[in-house]
């Protein structure tokens, strides 16, 4: 008994894949089994052994990325792999990133390649609106970020925390586009309709919605795919900043997937090669075709569950990354003010 | 980067620290004093403790989410609700657990009581004598809660931890976030201080009551009925689902999660509870000698309160950059930091356990001792205690430790797969399979944990018949194992092309089982068990949607498409046939149930003459094809429900069981039936007469084993899906050799697990992929590499 017990615990003591030295590294902050789809495929065509680390919900993508900045001196990724593309940049700024080979970008469309070469874009999330169609009609649905301030006055709009992610991204990039004064007017005017900013993510902006807590929400498409697929009572669309800027009043906002190689890498030719899988038609293909439903973005690859009719709109990461600060602090004080007048 | 904390908070901070005690507090305080009641009829490892042990090893996220899942209403009060309900069951179970140790270590529980005393002034001794333990269990449910904010961020509830761990992720420097979280973990260090002072005296005082005459009221026998009652939730969600279905859904990486998982808190526990009763010693030496107890205790107990009260983000964040500074490896890899993570975050819980467990200890055996000799007697003395302190502290550190992602989340190592963790991410993407898989595999660390205590403490010889269940489940369900690759026999297909994922939504499938190719364009029909009809271009792309209009008894398992494009659904639950447009409009129903001619049970496939007439295969007692006209009129049918053997080639009837397809080859005048429980393809002419079987049964190549699907891959081969054997088949018609096989069992792409069906189309197998709830295309393999390769 006591030798059965003592096999059991040491159940999990065996995998020392982590230090094998042939055993190319991954950090991925995105969802776990759609991180397996790549891995598994990727390992099976290359022959590279992977050693998976993923991000909790718990830590939302910082988790991973203090990771990196603590282990800078001595790093166990080799590669970084992020579901988003600020967090990714601001690492690149901090000198955390190596540039990637000519090889894995050179085939890679220009506009989804940092002007460092530092990281590279694919396959994205599209920024959604959610609504509860028992609870509104759809021409009452916000059509644009924008257009969120100016809705109707009875429509209660959930948002994530916008100091996290995609929502941030989101918020940022519309700030980039306006004037420190419009920004703060338009701040004002969503703070006074008190949305309500949930702390537990865009899922639970889906969850919000779905249980009639909020009419609509902002989220990503893959949690409203995640809700429908438990046959959650959602409608969706994708949804745009709004503005008639450079995006277009009908574009949608997608937020690539990022990859960067890691200074110091062990192994920079498996990364490389993991970071050329993932920027290919194959590696795109997987996630449209994953529970994910990532929208490919430089190449050929088919759409799957999310197909867009708009353009798509690819902000620069850099200017969106310099406006974020100032932003999400206006929008803060916003809705500090907005709470204490009422 | 933002340095004023201020300027990124969403509301006033101190709103932010109020909402924080305003749950924390009466949480831990409801679950301090139910566990003292509950504690009083708990023994270790007897009978209720087990339900306290599973109830505490559930993180306080998961049992939300369990209990908001089950109850959740349309009203906004009952997310509040569901939390505080969870966190109370959740806290009650930790606090009984803690508040057991005292139930054995207090000699006047038999001994005191009143007589003739009212039951209020039996209440108050109740409490007075127990406030202790009631204090110790809501110190150890508020010092946790204080910390773990995840519970809090599914139900919505802004907390200081949330605030602290948004900040860090909008950039905040370190020393900001020390800044505004300083003042008030000095203000709670200083409030423990106080309590904890306070209450020693009082446990002193308490510790002192003489015996008294008298009988006890109260009965508490059956308290722990909250505990199972907040049970119910989780095990309703796993019973929710097909548990056995999902297990096969189990991966190797639960499996290596678990026994990380229990690594890492068993090694956080035996430090902690050598920590505990190495402590437990030197404070009743110190106590029962009065000599300086107080100024060492007070500095032991500010640090640990310290470090307990401090957020999840900021000790990550300081470890992770403490252990790059001072080692030069890649030391921040290491498990080691997570146990250290673990033990930081648990030392305050065993300090309170350590700390009255020493001043409950009998002074009368030290005195004793004492007289014997010196500290050697005394801690000799001390030993059962010390050895009961180790055991209760090591448990609860496991219990914490195990369910905690806030910490051990961000320092876990690449590949460690802690089960919390995959717990929570299943949690915020809405994934009941996995929820299914991995709240079992924490019941079963439970009690491994459990067991491994009390083998150490030898406190049982035996186990009850459940808990070896428990105990081996780990063990029974990696059989069930989805392994990967490396442990299927066979090889995958090769470049497969994949269309779908599992899922609900449009584009998805939830187990697909119905699959057929549009002959004029190539569109992929799939039919899944939420009766959703889908079209696909073939290059994957969905085309058009539609349900079936009744799907109340069962979903399809069989379509076909007409050379006029309307779509022939085998409704075989509905026991008739569907018939649609191409573009899903319903034009009429063939059949109904029953045994007539004309008449069905169970159809499961259509096939169509050039003339227009229709073939139906169908089970469950029938077992048989039938014909009719073009407009459904009856002409007759062949084969017959029974066992193969030599009759058939006397009489010309095929015995069937379960013919799953049929394909009909008019040019050689030929059906082909694939007769999946005979595990065998039925060959027959174009009138139905038995030819020959193919194929025997088994799971070898070259053998069969519930043949699902058949179509033709070119005039003298055809290509046969294997439900049982998650693989496809070639099958040589001249020569009746059946193989080779491709594709092997998994869930990985290019592995098959539950194929129902499969189609030929333009150079490529389709085949319908259902337990992976998806489609796969591969390209049909040429003329040489048949003879023995993968496609």
């Amino acid at each position: 008994m006591h030798c059965l017990v003592l096999g059991l615990v040491l159940v999990g003591c065996g995998d020392d894949r982590a230090q094998d030295n042939e055993t190319l590294v991954v950090y991925a902050s995105a969802d776990e089994p759609v991180a397996r789809l790549i891995v598994d495929a990727f390992e099976k065509e290359s022959g590279i052994d992977v050693t998976l680390r993923l991000d909790s919900e718990a830590s939302k993508t910082v988790g991973l990325a203090e990771r990196l900045r603590a282990q800078r001196a001595h790093p166990e990724a080799d590669v970084f792999w992020s579901s988003e593309c600020f967090v990714m940049d601001a690492l690149a700024v901090e000198g955390i990133l190596t540039p990637l080979p000519a090889t894995v970008v050179e085939s890679w469309p220009r506009k989804l390649v940092s002007a460092d070469d530092r990281w590279a874009g694919f396959a994205g999330r599209v920024r959604v609106v959610v609504w509860n169609p028992q609870k509104i009609e759809e021409t009452l649905v916000p059509t644009s970020l924008e257009g969120c301030s100016s809705r109707e006055k009875n429509v209660t709009l959930a948002i994530a925390d916008v100091r996290f992610g995609t929502t941030r991204g989101h918020f940022s990039a519309l700030a980039a586009l306006m004037s420190d004064e419009s920004w703060s007017n338009w701040c004002q005017q969503l703070a006074q309709s008190n949305p309500m900013l949930l702390p537990g993510g865009n899922a639970a902006v889906v969850d919000a919605v779905a249980s009639g807590e909020a009419m609509v929400g902002l989220t990503d498409s893959d949690d409203a795919i995640a809700a429908q697929a438990q046959g959650r009572s959602i409608a969706w669309r994708p949804i745009g900043l709004g503005l008639d800027a450079e995006c277009g009043p009908h574009s949608v906002f997608v937020i690539p997937n990022t990859v960067g190689i890691i200074v110091g890498a062990r192994h920079p030719d498996s990364a490389a090669e993991f970071a050329q899988f993932l920027l290919s038609s194959r590696g795109e293909s997987i996630l449209a075709q994953s529970a994910s439903a990532n929208v490919p973005l430089g190449s050929d690859a088919k759409n799957g569950a999310v197909t867009l009719g708009d353009s798509i709109c690819l902000v620069d990461v850099r200017t969106v990354a310099s406006a974020m600060t100032r932003a999400i602090e206006t929008f803060l004080a916003r809705v500090r003010d907005a709470a204490g007048e009422r | 980067m933002i340095e004023f904390a201020g300027s990124a908070l969403l509301e006033p901070w101190s709103t932010t620290v109020a909402r924080t005690f305003a749950w924390i507090i009466p949480v831990a305080l409801v679950s301090g004093i139910l566990g003292v009641f509950i504690s009083r009829n708990t023994r270790p490892l007897r009978g209720s403790w087990w339900w306290l042990v599973m109830a505490a090893m559930i993180p306080p996220f998961a049992m939300f989410h369990a209990v908001w899942s089950r109850c959740a209403t349309d009203a906004f009060l009952a997310r509040p609700v569901c939390l505080a309900a969870s966190l109370v069951v959740w806290g009650t179970a930790l606090s009984a657990l803690i508040s057991s140790i005292w139930s054995r270590s207090t000699d006047a529980d038999d001994l005191t009581a009143l007589d003739g005393a009212t039951w209020f002034d039996i209440v108050r001794l109740e409490f007075v004598r127990r406030a202790p333990a009631a204090c110790a269990g809501a110190a150890a449910v508020a010092l946790v809660l204080f910390g773990e904010s995840t519970a809090f961020d599914l139900a919505q509830v802004r907390t200081v931890a949330f605030e602290l761990k948004a900040l860090a992720a909008l950039g905040v420097s370190l020393v900001a976030l020390i800044q505004i979280a300083l003042p008030l973990l000095i203000a709670l260090m200083v409030c423990s201080i106080l309590v904890g002072r306070g209450m020693a005296g009082w446990t002193l005082r308490t510790s002192n009551i003489a015996s008294m005459q008298g009988k006890w009221t109260l009965s508490t026998k059956r308290a722990i009925g909250p505990i199972i009652l907040g049970l119910i939730p989780v095990i309703s969600i796993l019973c929710a689902r097909n548990v056995w279905e999902d297990a096969a859904g189990l991966r190797a990486e639960h499996l290596r999660g678990i026994g990380w998982s229990i690594s890492a808190a068993l090694c956080a526990s035996i430090v902690l509870g050598s920590f505990a009763a190495v402590a437990t010693t030197m404070m009743a030496q110190s106590i029962a000698n009065r000599r300086g107890r107080w100024i060492l205790i007070v500095l032991c107990s500010s640090i640990v309160l310290f470090l307990a009260a401090v957020p999840a983000a900021i000790l990550s964040s300081v470890l992770l950059h403490t252990a790059d500074l001072l080692f030069e490896t890649t030391a921040t890899s290491g498990w080691w930091l997570v146990v250290l993570g673990h033990s930081l975050r648990a030392a305050a819980v065993v300090w309170c356990i350590a700390l009255f467990a020493a001043v409950q200890w009998d002074r009368s055996a030290s005195d004793a001792a004492a007289l014997r000799g010196g500290a050697t007697s005394f801690a000799i003395a001390l030993w059962p205690t010390a050895l009961r302190v180790f055991l209760s502290s090591a448990l609860i550190v496991f219990v914490l430790s195990f369910g905690d992602v806030s910490v051990a989340g961000a320092l876990e190592p690449a590949g460690a797969d802690r089960l919390a963790t995959r717990l929570i991410d299943a949690l915020h993407y809405q994934r009941p399979g996995p929820i299914a898989v991995l709240l079992p595999l924490v019941g079963c660390a439970a009690v491994i944990a459990a067991t491994v205590m009390a083998i150490i403490s030898k406190r049982v010889r035996t186990l009850h018949p459940c808990i070896m269940v428990m105990l081996f489940l780990p063990l029974i369900l990696a059989g069930c194992a989805e392994s990967g690759s490396e442990h299927s026999v066979g090889s995958p297909l090769s470049h497969p092309r994949v269309i779908g994922a599992p899922g609900r939504a449009n584009g998805l499938f939830e187990y697909p089982r119905a699959l057929a190719v549009d002959p004029r364009n190539g569109d992929i029909i799939v039919i899944d068990k939420t009766a959703r009809v889908q079209r696909f271009h073939s290059d994957g792309s969905l085309d058009q949607i539609w349900m079936m209009p009744r799907f109340e008894q069962g979903k399809p398992t069989g379509v076909s498409v007409a050379p006029d494009g309307r779509v022939f659904v085998a409704d075989t639950h509905e026991h008739r046939v569907l018939i649609f447009s191409s573009d899903g409009k319903e034009l009429f129903s063939l059949g109904q149930s029953g045994t007539g001619p004309g008449e069905f049970i169970y159809p499961t496939d259509i096939a169509f003459r050039s003339d227009g007439r229709i073939l139906v295969s169908e089970y469950g007692g029938n077992d048989r094809i039938q014909e009719f006209t073009h407009d459904g009129k009856w002409i007759r049918s062949f084969g017959e429900r029974g066992d193969p053997g030599p009759a058939e080639s006397i009489d010309g009837i095929a015995r069937f069981d379960r013919p799953q397809s049929i394909l009909l080859d008019e040019q050689a005048n030929r059906i082909y039936v694939a007769d999946a429980c005979h595990h065998r393809i039925v060959e027959l002419t174009g009138e139905g007469e038995f030819v020959r079987s193919i194929g025997e049964a088994g799971v070898d190549q070259g053998q069969l084993w519930y043949p699902y699907g058949v179509d033709r891959l070119d005039e003298h081969t055809l290509v046969v899906c294997e439900f049982g054997a998650n693989r496809l088949q070639r099958l040589d018609l001249k020569t009746a050799k059946v193989g080779p096989a491709w594709g092997r069992s998994g869930s990985a792409v290019g592995e098959l697990a539950a194929p129902w069906s499969v189609a030929v189309w333009d150079g490529h197998i389709i085949v319908c992929d259902g337990r992976n709830g998806r489609v796969q295309v591969v390209s049909v393999p040429s003329s040489e590499a048949m003879t023995g390769s993968d496609p």
